[in-house]
């Protein structure tokens, strides 16, 4: 027969046909244990494997414990002839962990009408001992039995050496090729740094009858179940290869052998990981770090590819990118968590590496929590505070910086985090949001849109004043009136010869100063700046005037004028009417 | 309302004046008289003292098992620390430190932030939290600890805004066993740290102390947790330094503490007038007590400065003739 023949004979091969099993979770199977020290037992496997093959239950040497022995004990297929069948084999499922060697063994034996002989299954040893490694399945043709009842499984053992024994978890009896083929992978591939691919395989396929066909089949990372043709290069021995895969693609694969009975043998190979290398040794320094940023350093990754950039994440976010080593790095918290990879320029593209292990940075970014006021009007002269977090502000190596047009005249370091600022804003300062920065010798940290410059018509002014003049070298009450809410404690300035003794807010918009004027203070129109704490406000002037001199001595030094000579007819008529009038 | 008699008093003299006014002169020549009149003017000017003295506390914290309830009952007691602070009206800075010396972290301000103020985000937590120092073992030093804190490299590096330059400084120590930092101060610790401390004042121009939370002197004693050894050595110190002492074993540690944190502060003793006084008027009162002799007149820009500044929430107010000089 030509091989192309064979295999047609092959392909037309019935799969094998179940003719007689038992459930040896419901029962014993009708298996009939003896010999000596008649050992076997059905129930509850509790040594051993600790349970049976389909369930809890099953036949073992001993069911709780180790086996006993000086022992030669049977355990007997039941009744089932065998004269419909044409390719009668057993199939057993089973467990052992006997002494290795010859001293404890087990076996099947089938009985010819004469003797009892053992029985050699299609693929394997005759007898088992050491240990099977979890459950195998083994394939005894019983071509030359007549009826089940003539096949038995024996167990024995010397006086040396008890170990868990030998459990059976499954029995049935099959008609035709039950036998899968065996596969063992050869070449497999490793974790690659080759993107193009393909990644070679080499597997050995071998079948007690013939192996009609084996497949490479395959996932790759998320995608859809793949299998491609072996090739066979030399009998039994099967070439393929895997496709090429994007970096970062973790491929699960395996070798699928199948005979004419469309048994399948299956050979798993090692997953491997098409991936571009991660940067090493990420660091960043040691203690505490008082900054908005962090530097990072670290080793290149080896790699035969271009590497293009870096991109640094923190969290699991991308924060920033660099064509090398170092960066300095954003940070958000006080406690980060930084990786970084590396971009490449493959054949197949530019693909991103592994992220490397991570860092754990301690950092403390300084933040801007509060500027107060938080908006002003062109012209206006503001004292503001501003407030933060780790700032670290020492006197005399800070500045603030609001835009332009708005002049920081004043800045006092109150504490670590906090500044006073007197702020001038010109009458053509832009209106709009600004961002409020602050510049150490350490660090420069920014709050953008803390402050705002308003045109608006709330601008805060005194409204009136009363009485509107002061005259000099008196004490006088003043009520200054305005559109804000006053502190408990506002400050009047009306400049240089006018003292304000004392200051009383009346309400929320009122307040009342005890204001006196030097004797020589300059005359003339006075714009007050009423200080409420955070800003200034002016309003409507307050004129300072002379005393009103006495009638005896007003005009002695003042010309007359043409006016006056003119008018004094008239008023020595007033006075003599007003005299008439009353009388 | 004035009585009709009055009335007709007034009404033929003011006629006559405003007649005599009228006919001699404008109001426009009333106006640009510039010539200042004879009147004396006196005033009174009244300050506060609140200008929120600042001050730099440093907790040294004896961080072995012993002192464990100790550091238990002043967490307990942070919040009200805190307030007696704030209610003060004091610019506090809080920074804490071990007494451990082997500790790589000796010297370093402890807990997160490190530097505690009163605008950090609920402070008497952050104090707790600082307070929490990793356990250390014998022997501690709590004055060599506070002087590594104070002074390079950490005072501009992990301790960078502790210690400001115009700020008073206060350390307080609270410990069951004495001072042991020999290997920092050299043998002699206590005349060591009072050197550190006067220059400390020196370059501030503000009071420097240690006080002391230890063991009795001389004889020690048993508190909280057992045994205190007598601090001999914390105590020179802070009584040298005009801090205060106070016993480790003291059933109420908070308010120990509490009463400790405010005794260093300085107000401010300059205080500037709106107006050049004539200088022999100048009469000073804190709270309506004349003070004499304890005062100097600045003309240039005119200010009261006083040898010592008022206590804090006192009024002084200073009364005097304005000096007939125009200032524009």
């Amino acid at each position: 027969m030509t091989p192309w023949l064979l295999l047609v004979g092959l392909a037309a091969a019935a799969p094998p046909v179940t003719v007689w099993s038992t459930d040896l979770q419901a029962d014993d199977g009708g298996l009939v244990p003896s010999g000596d020290p008649d050992q076997w037992a059905w129930g509850t496997i509790e040594a051993g494997p600790e349970e049976g093959f389909a369930g809890p239950n099953g036949w073992a040497t001993r069911l709780a414990q180790v086996h006993m022995n000086h022992a030669d004990d049977r355990l007997t297929l039941p009744t089932r002839s065998l004269s419909d069948t044409t390719q009668p084999v057993l199939v057993l499922t089973h467990w052992h962990d006997l002494e290795p060697g010859d001293a404890d063994y087990g076996v099947v034996e089938f009985h010819d009408g004469i003797a009892w002989s053992p029985v050699a299954p299609l693929d394997g040893p005759e007898a088992f001992d050491g240990e099977s490694e979890g459950w195998r399945t083994d394939y005894f043709p019983l071509d030359r039995v007549a009826d089940l009842s003539d096949v038995r499984l024996r167990f024995f053992a010397d006086g040396a050496v008890a170990r868990d024994g030998w459990v059976v978890g499954a029995v049935e009896l099959v008609d035709g090729d039950p036998v899968p083929p065996r596969v063992s992978i050869h070449t497999a591939p490793t974790d690659t740094q080759d993107i193009p691919g393909p990644y070679p395989v080499e597997a050995h396929a071998t079948d007690d009858v013939a192996v009609t066909d084996v497949r490479l089949v395959w996932y790759a990372g998320a995608s859809e179940r793949a299998e491609a043709p072996m090739t066979e290069a030399e009998p039994g021995v099967f070439t393929g290869g895997l496709p090429g895969a994007d970096p970062g693609t973790s491929i699960v694969w395996w070798v699928e052998a199948r005979d004419a009975a469309e048994n399948v043998g299956i050979a798993t190979g090692p997953t491997f990981r098409v991936y571009l290398p991660a940067p090493t040794h990420l660091q960043a320094p040691d203690g505490r770090i008082v900054d908005t940023t962090v530097p990072l350093t670290w080793t290149p990754p080896d790699t035969p590819w271009d590497i293009t950039d870096y991109i640094v994440y923190r969290g699991g976010e991308p924060v920033a990118s660099t064509p090398a080593p170092p960066i300095d790095a954003p940070v958000a918290s006080a406690h980060d968590v930084f990786t970084v990879s590396a971009r490449f320029d493959t054949s197949s593209g530019y693909f991103e590496g592994d992220q490397s292990d991570p860092v754990d940075v301690t950092a403390y970014p300084p933040t801007i929590l509060r500027v107060a006021p938080a908006a002003a009007w062109p012209g206006d002269t503001l004292h503001i505070e501003v407030q933060g977090r780790y700032l670290l502000l020492e006197d005399g190596a800070v500045s603030l910086d609001l835009g332009s047009g708005l002049t920081v005249d004043q800045l006092e370091v109150i504490d670590v985090d906090t500044i006073e600022a007197r702020v001038q804003v010109a009458d053509s300062a832009s209106p709009g949001p600004r961002t409020v920065a602050i510049d150490t010798d350490h660090h420069t940290v920014t709050a953008h849109g803390a402050f705002d410059v308003r045109t608006d018509s709330t601008r805060p002014v005194i409204r009136a004043t009363n009485p509107a003049f002061l005259v000099r070298g008196e004490r006088e009450r003043l009520l200054v009136r305005t559109n804000v809410a006053l502190p408990d404690d506002p400050r009047l300035d009306l400049g240089p010869g006018i003292v304000i003794e004392d200051a009383v807010r009346l309400d929320d918009t009122i307040a009342r100063f005890t204001v006196s004027v030097a004797s020589d203070a300059v005359l003339g129109d006075r714009t007050p700046e009423l200080d409420i704490g955070t800003r200034l406000l002016s309003g409507p002037t307050v004129d300072i005037r002379a005393p009103q001199p006495a009638p005896e001595t007003l005009c002695a030094a003042t010309p007359r004028t043409s006016f006056g000579w003119l008018s004094l007819p008239a008023l020595l008529a007033l006075f003599r009417r007003r005299s008439l009038g009353r009388e | 309302m004035s009585p009709p008699t009055a009335r007709h008093f007034l009404l033929p003299r003011c006629t006559l004046g405003c007649v005599v006014g009228l006919v001699g002169c404008t109001e426009f020549v009333l106006r640009d008289n510039p010539e200042p009149t004879d009147d004396e003017v006196e005033v009174t000017e009244t300050f506060k003292q609140v200008d929120r003295p600042r001050v730099d506390l440093l907790f040294v914290v004896d961080n072995t098992a012993s002192m464990e309830p100790a550091r238990a009952a002043l967490a307990d007691a942070a919040e009200s620390f805190v307030a007696t602070l704030d209610a003060d009206q004091l610019a506090w800075q809080l920074g804490v430190v071990s007494t451990d010396l082997d500790s790589h972290l000796s010297g370093v301000l402890q807990g997160e932030p490190w530097i505690i103020t009163p605008a950090t985000t609920d402070g008497p937590a952050a104090l707790a939290r600082a307070l929490d120092v990793a356990p250390g073992q014998a022997p501690t030093g709590g004055l060599g600890a506070a002087t590594r804190a104070l002074t390079e490299p950490r005072r501009s590096t992990d301790n960078r805004g502790f210690r400001r330059p115009d700020a008073a400084l206060h350390i307080v120590v609270l410990s069951d066993a004495d001072d042991q930092s020999g290997s920092v101060l050299g043998v002699e610790p206590a005349e060591a740290f009072l050197e550190l401390l006067d220059d400390e004042a020196t370059m501030s121009g503000h009071p420097t102390a240690l006080s002391a939370v230890v063991g009795d002197p001389g004889t020690g004693c048993t508190g909280l947790a057992g045994t205190a050894l007598p601090g001999d050595i914390y105590a020179e110190v802070a009584e040298a330094s005009d801090g205060a002492v106070a016993s480790i074993c003291d059933a109420d540690l908070g308010t120990v503490v509490r009463q400790l944190g405010t005794l260093v502060q300085d107000g401010t003793r300059r205080f500037e007038l709106q107006a050049v006084p004539v200088p022999d008027t100048v009469r000073v009162e804190v709270d309506g007590v004349r003070l004499d002799g304890v005062w100097e007149l600045d003309l240039d820009p005119p200010a009261i400065v006083l040898d010592t500044p008022p206590p804090l929430g006192s009024a002084l107010s200073v009364r005097y003739t304005i000096a007939r000089s125009v200032t524009e």
